[in-house]
């Protein structure tokens, strides 16, 4: 009979709250050596809290799942790959410890583990390279890793199930369920801040278990750095300063993800804080953290890039020459006020986000669609949503109206959230699940699917709960041939994980218990989407605004949110993310603010200590238009208009969503200049589909294409000024309003007459100039 | 023979003087013979020893240029593929390699070099010496596949006299006393196998193998494998053999054979990177084939232990084979669940059966040769037609969580073992007929006595069951 390994074998009594007494002991001692550790200060050394190997021999899952894990066992082009490598297969960072059990211990008897020649161990053999072993040599047998599992295996490297068997021991150890579980882990400091470089400093990685207890997994965990010419921590939580800036370090262990932050300053001498004006909350934060940085914000942005910057990013073009005028000529020092109130009062506005937000959902039309994107599906959604935004529907509402609804497709606009966000022929509940958690939460949930996600908090219960929302939605025919009905199908079963194979009915992210209200799951979805206290939602939403007024989020790519992707400034995100609860979600009165603050305001010109910063929003940063921006603008300046297949005269880029007369063949730009400059196929949800690098093709297109060449003088603005016969002076400062949006330099100017002079023939003269400033880089980009 | 006829007419003093020499050279030759056995050998490899000596008495006319018979002696590779009569050097064995004999007859018309000097002693031992240790090429190379302990194979099998022998004369009798090594806890029993002769049972230990009476569980005798684990055992058919495969994982794999009654070791084959998966002998006793976990099944000849056959079809390790009893099929299984039959004398392909999802554990054949039963990690037992490979009855949930032994008895019955702790007894219809079970530990291995009496398992805490069946 062999004992559990929670008993002791030479003296019988329950030695479990000793054990956990021990680590806990262990803990108090380091946090006294953290607390007495300086942030300047050398690194500090405990030995990491482990069991006396008389009194406890090592559980599978709490000594051995983790060792598997720091050596990189369970790693992704190891072991833990899908099919694992080399017939040894382990769960990916250890999702599915009962598995990884059966598969070590039990699969092929007494070759991975040699319970009676334990040295012999294959496991050991392979690990400490003593036989051929492609991972390599992971660790030698002075290591603690080795001695903890030849610990395990001389004491027959037994299971943990074997714990539930005395009801003695579970009374005292607090839990029904048996060995204790990682209930989360932290870092011993969550900011550290260097004064220079070349210093460092230790962190300790916490682990707190389901029965309270802490333990010390500094020896255990993996760490890794999220910019290494900041900062780098190596692998016993050595965290060194490489380089001024901020980033954050990360450690891991169990499914968790734990960060901290780390700023390294740039010298004090020669820094002086500009104590700029601060215009609303949005400035205090930023100047705070940039003061906190040694960084100062550039100096505001003149009134003509004001006034172009937010143009284009309020409605998508770039402005007129009235427009230019009605501003320059307004000499009150609200201008900028009243302009922003002005544009967003425009239809316009509403418009753009209206496309946005349809490009975001991918709204496709084609008359043969074998899914459910036809044309007139298209056309009622695009125009629902457009009409959400004419009316400023609260950003909640409008989710949750999509969410929860049924019907018609051609009929009912919303619930063709259903048949746009996914086009497929049939409903596909795991991609409806990724695709809407990513729109609207920001989080790639998705990667739960096969393994509990690496980076984040997610496992994959919580996936399978979240698939199942989706899992009852089915399409039947409609009145229409190609109509479609979405419905909610009450006899569905919900999703199932796979590892251990029982269904997960819907279970909303974070929330530890399933939807109890019987019938269609998603009006629970639809009511906590819309929740004020839904920060996840809240925050995804304030960060893709954000993101698109300033060119750049809070958090990094946008629609991946996780423990490893923080916000580059979290007081900030979290700042916006209240605000626009506040505001009740009204998106004219938060865009309203962000647009007055000082910070949106902010000239591109770096300062010298902002020059590298691209992080924390101390200057403005260089965009290039997005394709429909860019094509409306050069249709605004030249007045010469650029028809779109498959849509009326006039229409403008912005709206522009691909509408085939055949089938709808997959995602595809619609235009050639669409797809030159990199305008979203809606291919995927991903935000990255709106592509902003530059390109040779983009050059070319503008040097030689015909969208600019066919409009330097084809009945447009350029012929119309000729005609009115204004001297030379004149036309040049028109044509420099009308394209960059000011008025041209001295030097400018003067060259440019030069050139009118010499010229014989002025039209063409003219014709370069237009030409050279719609392929300059002040036009192509916002700046 | 017309380079040796001028030398016919040597005078008959010189024959004399031949003669001498010969008879002085055979003396010699029996000496080294005698001595080179039990002096220490020091390795000797074609690299650094016998390339030279080759190249140059031999090179002229066995070169790269001009080969003659077909044969080239500059290169490791042709050594060792030999001329166009065939192969001239058999690894281990001196005596039946052509080489040999051609450098050392006294027959001058037929030894090499047909001119100038023959080998001197010296090279002619070195070249003895490096056939007898393996013809390894360099100090890098294990030695080739060698002959051990001459053993006979069962000539009278066929005249089935064998059935004549009396079960009393097929049991253990005083073994050498060996001491079981040690070890921290109980060795696993990986392999199990009943003589289906005589009331005799193997079950494997750390280094050794065990023998047990049945009825009693007494060990009766242990014989050594100092290979490491035996994973497999078998009787041969005529119970007067056992055949043990293993190893140590990733570092070694062979098999042996020895023999019943007196213990003593008869032959070993196998040099392989990995401990044997799956290994039998066949009915004649000529062969045993072995399972890798390079994939590939390997067939040794036990007269010479060298290769004879390679079956490389199998695309993950070689879990299970058998040979069937009259010696006419082979099947092979793998850890991904495919099984090939394939032609027992000339290795050709003959079926594949397909049912198992996961890895085979196990392929047996019934008394008759008709039926071979697979098991697996699926759960499942098939009892398959050999004729055409038809799935006769298919037991798909026959053990909860995978099977991991099934063997015939005698009579057709069956007997099983799995992943949920049952033992199994089932007709020769598929119908199960009994059941056992042990607690807290798997049993690994199942067999069922030659008499039918008994059902005997081990487990993975290395302790032996047994279950009385009449």
């Amino acid at each position: 009979m062999m004992y559990p390994w929670y008993l002791s074998t030479l003296c019988k009594r329950n030695t479990l709250l000793e054990w956990f007494g021990i680590r806990l002991l262990s803990f108090s001692l380091c946090a006294v050596i953290i607390a007495t550790t300086t942030a300047t200060g050398q690194e500090s050394k405990t030995e990491p809290a482990k069991a006396d190997p008389v009194v406890a021999p090592p559980s599978f899952r709490l000594d051995i799942m983790p060792v598997l894990f720091r050596a990189g066992c369970n790693s992704g082009p190891c072991h833990g790959s899908a099919r694992g490598k080399d017939g040894y297969m382990l769960s990916l960072f250890g999702y599915d410890p009962a598995g990884d059990y059966r598969r070590t211990v039990e699969e092929i008897p007494n070759r991975r583990i040699n319970i009676a020649v334990p040295s012999e161990s294959l496991l050991l053999l392979k690990a400490t390279a003593s036989v051929p072993h492609t991972g390599g040599k992971l660790f030698d047998t002075e290591s603690e890793l080795y001695r903890v599992l030849l610990r395990w295996i001389e004491a027959g490297a037994p299971d943990d199930q074997q714990m539930n068997a005395t009801t003695e021991i579970s009374a005292a150890n607090n839990s029904s369920k048996g060995i204790p579980e990682v209930q989360g882990i932290a870092f011993s400091q969550d900011t550290i801040v260097f004064d220079s470089d070349s210093q460092k400093i230790g962190l300790r990685l916490l682990a707190n278990y389901s029965d309270g207890s802490v333990r010390d997994v500094t020896s255990l965990g993996r760490y890794f750095s999220n910019n290494p010419a900041v900062s780098q921590i190596d692998n016993d939580g050595i965290v060194n300063a490489k380089g001024p800036g901020d980033t954050n370090v990360f450690g891991r262990f169990s499914r968790f993800t734990v960060g901290a932050e780390v700023i390294v300053l740039p010298p004090a001498e020669g820094f002086l804080w500009p104590n700029p004006p601060v215009n609303n909350y949005i400035d205090k934060l930023v100047f705070d953290r940039l003061e906190k940085l040694r960084v100062a914000p550039s100096e505001l942005c003149d009134d003509d890039t004001f006034l172009r910057r937010v143009t284009l990013d309020l409605i998508g073009r770039a402005p007129t020459e009235a427009e230019f005028h009605q501003f320059a000529n307004d000499t009150t020092s609200s201008k900028r006020e009243k302009l922003i109130d002005r544009l967003l009062e425009l239809d316009d506005f509403a418009d753009y986000q209206a496309a946005l937000w349809a490009e975001q959902l991918r709204v496709i039309g084609g008359n043969y669609s074998t899914g459910a994107t036809v044309i007139k599906a298209a056309d009622r959604f695009a125009n629902w949503i457009r009409d959400q935004f004419r009316k400023n529907r609260p950003l909640n509402e409008f989710v949750a109206e999509m969410t929860a609804a049924s019907g018609p497709n051609i009929a009912n606009g919303p619930v063709n959230l259903y048949t746009m966000l996914v086009h497929k022929p049939q409903v596909d509940p795991k991609m409806l699940a990724a695709d809407y958690s990513q729109v609207f939460l920001g989080v790639q949930i998705q990667c739960a699917e096969c393994h509990n996600h690496p980076f984040d908090r997610w496992n994959m219960d919580d996936y399978y709960g979240f698939v199942s929302f989706f899992t009852g939605i089915k399409r039947k025919p409609g009145v229409e041939p190609r109509e479609k009905r979405i419905y909610w199908d009450t006899k569905s079963s919900p999703a199932v994980n796979p590892v251990d194979g029982r269904p997960r009915p819907a279970k909303l992210l974070g929330v530890s218990s399933a939807v109890q209200e019987p019938g269609d799951p998603r009006r629970a979805l639809a009511q906590w989407i819309s929740n004020p206290n839904n920060d996840l939602f809240a925050k995804n939403i304030a960060n893709r605004i954000w993101a698109h007024l300033m060119g750049r989020g809070v958090i990094e790519p946008i629609d991946d949110i996780r423990v490893s992707n923080p916000p580059t400034n979290a007081k900030l995100l979290n700042g916006l993310s209240a605000r626009l609860v506040e505001l009740k979600f009204d998106l004219r009165s938060f865009v309203r603010e962000i647009c007055n603050s000082r910070v949106y305001q902010l000239s591109s010109e770096p300062t010298d200590s902002n020059e590298s910063d691209t992080r924390q929003f101390s200057h403005a940063k260089l965009r290039r238009l997005r394709a429909d921006v860019l094509l409306d603008s050069i249709v605004t300046v030249t007045g010469v208009p650029r028809n779109l297949p498959e849509w009326p005269a006039g229409t403008r880029a912005v709206l522009y969503y691909p509408r085939v007369s055949g089938d709808t063949e997959g995602p595809h730009p619609g235009d050639p200049f669409f797809e030159t400059f990199g305008r979203s196929t809606r291919g995927t949800v991903c935000a990255c589909e709106t592509k902003r690098d530059p390109t040779l093709s983009q050059t070319m297109h503008l040097v030689v294409g015909d969208t600019i060449r066919d409009r330097l003088n084809v009945g447009g603005r350029l012929q119309k000024l000729m005609d009115e016969h204004r001297p030379a002076d004149q036309i040049i400062e028109q044509l420099f309003i009308r394209v960059l949006s000011r008025r041209p330099s001295e030097n400018e100017l003067n060259g440019m007459l030069q050139w009118v002079k010499e010229s014989s023939n002025t039209l063409d003269v003219y014709e370069d100039i237009l030409w050279g400033m719609l392929n300059s880089t002040e036009f192509l980009f916002n700046h | 023979m017309p380079i040796s006829m001028p030398r016919l007419t040597y005078p008959h003093t010189y024959w004399v003087a031949w003669a001498i020499a010969w008879l002085g050279l055979f003396l010699w030759s029996q000496e080294t013979f005698a001595a080179q056995s039990d002096e220490p050998k020091e390795s000797l490899h074609y690299e650094d020893s016998i390339a030279g000596i080759l190249k140059s008495k031999c090179g002229v006319c066995h070169g790269d240029g001009k080969q003659e018979a077909g044969l080239s002696l500059t290169s490791y590779a042709g050594v060792i593929q030999g001329s166009g009569g065939g192969k001239i050097v058999v690894a281990g064995q001196s005596q039946q390699s052509k080489l040999m004999e051609v450098i050392t007859t006294e027959d001058d018309s037929l030894r090499m070099p047909p001119d100038g000097d023959p080998l001197t002693k010296e090279q002619v031992k070195e070249i003895q010496q490096w056939i007898d240790q393996g013809l390894r090429e360099n100090a890098g190379s294990s030695a080739a596949q060698m002959r051990t302990l001459g053993f006979v194979p069962n000539a009278k099998l066929s005249s089935g006299s064998e059935d004549s022998i009396p079960a009393e004369q097929l049991l253990p009798k005083n073994y050498p006393t060996i001491e079981a090594i040690k070890t921290s806890r109980p060795f696993p029993i990986l392999g199990l196998a009943a003589s289906p002769k005589a009331p005799v049972v193997a079950a494997s230990q750390y280094g050794s193998i065990a023998l047990f009476d049945p009825k009693n569980l007494q060990s009766i005798g242990i014989v050594p494998f100092a290979e490491g684990e035996p994973l497999v055992l078998s009787f041969s058919r005529s119970g007067r053999l056992l055949l043990a495969a293993g190893g140590k994982p990733v570092r070694q794999g062979s098999a042996a054979l020895y023999d019943v009654v007196t213990g003593k070791r008869l032959a070993s084959v196998g040099d392989e990177p990995d401990t044997l998966q799956s290994a039998d002998l066949s009915p004649d006793e000529r062969f045993i084939a072995v399972g890798c976990t390079s994939r590939l099944v390997k067939i040794f000849s036990t007269e010479t232990g060298g290769v004879t056959t390679t079956i490389d079809k199998h695309t993950d390790w070689v879990t299970a084979l058998a040979y069937s009893p009259d010696g006419k099929m082979l099947a092979t299984a793998d850890r991904i669940g495919n099984i090939y039959l394939w032609d027992g004398e000339s290795g050709g392909a003959l079926l594949s059966l397909s049912a198992h999802k996961k890895s085979v554990r196990s392929l047996h054949w019934r008394s008759d040769s008709r039926v071979v039963v697979s098991c697996g990690e699926d759960g499942m037992i098939v009892w398959w037609d050999a004729k055409d490979g038809w799935p006769t009855i298919q037991k798909t949930d026959a053990h909860g969580h995978g099977v991991l032994d099934a063997k015939f008895g005698t009579q057709g019955e069956l007997a099983t073992c799995g992943r949920d702790r049952l033992i199994k007894l089932w007709s020769a219809e598929g119908t199960e007929l009994k059941r056992f079970s042990i607690d807290s530990s798997l049993p690994l291995r199942v067999s069922l006595t030659a008499d039918g009496e008994w059902i005997v398992a081990g487990d993975s805490s290395g302790r032996l069951h047994h279950w009385p069946l009449k």
